[in-house]
């Protein structure tokens, strides 16, 4: 027991250090944020506050620009801080978090992107494909000749430029991304499936990482999903995530566009 | 439930819940759905500074020219990609007024967006003025 709440206080306290590698003015923030990393190792709540208190002021100087997981890692250090007591009843109750805090972000993106009319015709996929090299680089051989040639001829700052729209297969794909969010929160219903929902929502998670390389969002999450996992799990897990968000903030600290995947 | 739970419970509902009023304010205003924890993430085309452009003219007598740039128009557009019509053009046009000896201004927001029914980039503009 005492490994695992060292384990998911001390990869969320180096998270939430890792983030300011992207924060224009928040050197200031770097030595609270790293003494929490060993507090976490020995008080992980009081770790989980200080590190809740110092993400609130990361959400404040990046506002209004604050990126959705800058808050969500607020909510995640709350949650610990409040929950990673050891007792049987908290962990309970953390476990149910660790579930329903993802659930609740995939549910609402599913709501939004029904609400916004991207993803009905594959615009979105398509303006990505076009607007950002790093989703280009992976998606573009996937592409058939005639769509990749269509879409290489399309401009963002072109008024009239278009039509952004897919079609065949990535036209399913595009409607399967936003009907498998919203209907997400259903898979907890099924008892079957809840015992195995970490995992589901962590391949969900990192499927869509193929793509969109959110890393700090897909980490933050991943520390999360493996809160109701098995020990063994959180033992390979954890010194993973570790390494991943080392490997992403060293590249981001040299500025590595020989990792052009890596550095978003 | 202990205060501590009912207190983690209250962070989960309000993370749950708050993106309804991020919505609203989507809807009402144009805020960007990517901001605000509306969890809106490739909703919509991700906004840039680069797809928005602001022009200042005014006039002088009968005379129209070219303005200058304030330095507040880079904080301008950036909030105003964010959170949309909640950040005014009418205040940069007003502190131009206030700040030259001009008899009126003209502010124009020019903004590339997808237009998610006919699938094309649409060149949005919104114009205000303000006479002394």
């Amino acid at each position: 027991m005492k490994l695992k709440v060292i384990g998911v206080a001390v990869v969320h306290a180096t998270h939430q250090a890792s983030q300011l590698a992207v924060l224009p003015d928040g050197g200031w923030l770097v030595p609270f944020h790293l003494a929490a990393i060993p507090l976490a190792l020995f008080r992980p709540r009081l770790a989980m506050a200080v590190v809740a208190g110092l993400g609130a002021i990361q959400c404040a100087l990046m506002f209004p620009r604050t990126a959705n997981h800058l808050y969500l890692g607020v909510a995640v250090s709350l949650l610990l801080a409040l929950l990673l007591t050891g007792d049987e009843e908290d962990e309970r109750q953390l476990k149910l978090s660790a579930l329903a805090l993802p659930l609740i972000v995939f549910a609402w993106s599913g709501v939004q992107k029904a609400l916004h009319g991207y993803w009905f015709q594959g615009q979105l996929l398509a303006w990505t494909m076009v607007a950002r090299d790093d989703v280009a680089f992976v998606a573009r051989p996937m592409l058939d000749d005639a769509v990749a040639k269509h879409l290489g001829g399309l401009d963002r700052h072109v008024d009239g430029s278009g039509p952004f729209r897919l079609n065949g297969t990535w036209l399913f794909v595009s409607n399967g991304i936003w009907l498998a969010e919203l209907f997400s929160p259903a898979l907890a219903a099924v008892a079957f499936i809840r015992a195995r929902l970490w995992w589901l929502l962590l391949v969900g998670l990192w499927a869509i990482q193929l793509v969109a390389h959110e890393w700090q969002f897909a980490l933050l999450f991943t520390n999360v999903l493996t809160i109701p996992a098995s020990q063994k799990s959180q033992r390979l897990l954890r010194p993973l995530i570790l390494l991943a968000l080392v490997v992403l903030t060293f590249a981001r600290a040299v500025n590595a566009g020989w990792l052009p995947l890596v550095i978003r | 439930m202990t205060r501590r739970r009912r207190a983690a419970f209250a962070v989960l509902a309000f993370v749950a819940v708050w993106p309804a009023v991020a919505t609203v304010l989507q809807l009402g205003f144009d805020v960007d759905p990517w901001k605000l924890m509306a969890f809106g993430m490739y909703a919509a085309p991700a906004r840039r500074p680069e797809d928005f452009a602001v022009t200042l003219t005014a006039r002088r007598g009968a005379a129209w020219e070219l303005l200058e740039l304030p330095e507040e128009t880079e904080r301008f557009i950036r909030r105003r990609y964010t959170l949309g019509r909640l950040v005014s053009l009418a205040d940069l046009v007003e502190r131009a007024l206030e700040s030259s000896e001009v008899d009126e201004v003209r502010a124009e927001l020019q903004q590339f967006r997808l237009d998610a029914s006919t699938a094309r980039v649409v060149l949005r503009r919104e114009v205000v003025e303000r006479r002394r």
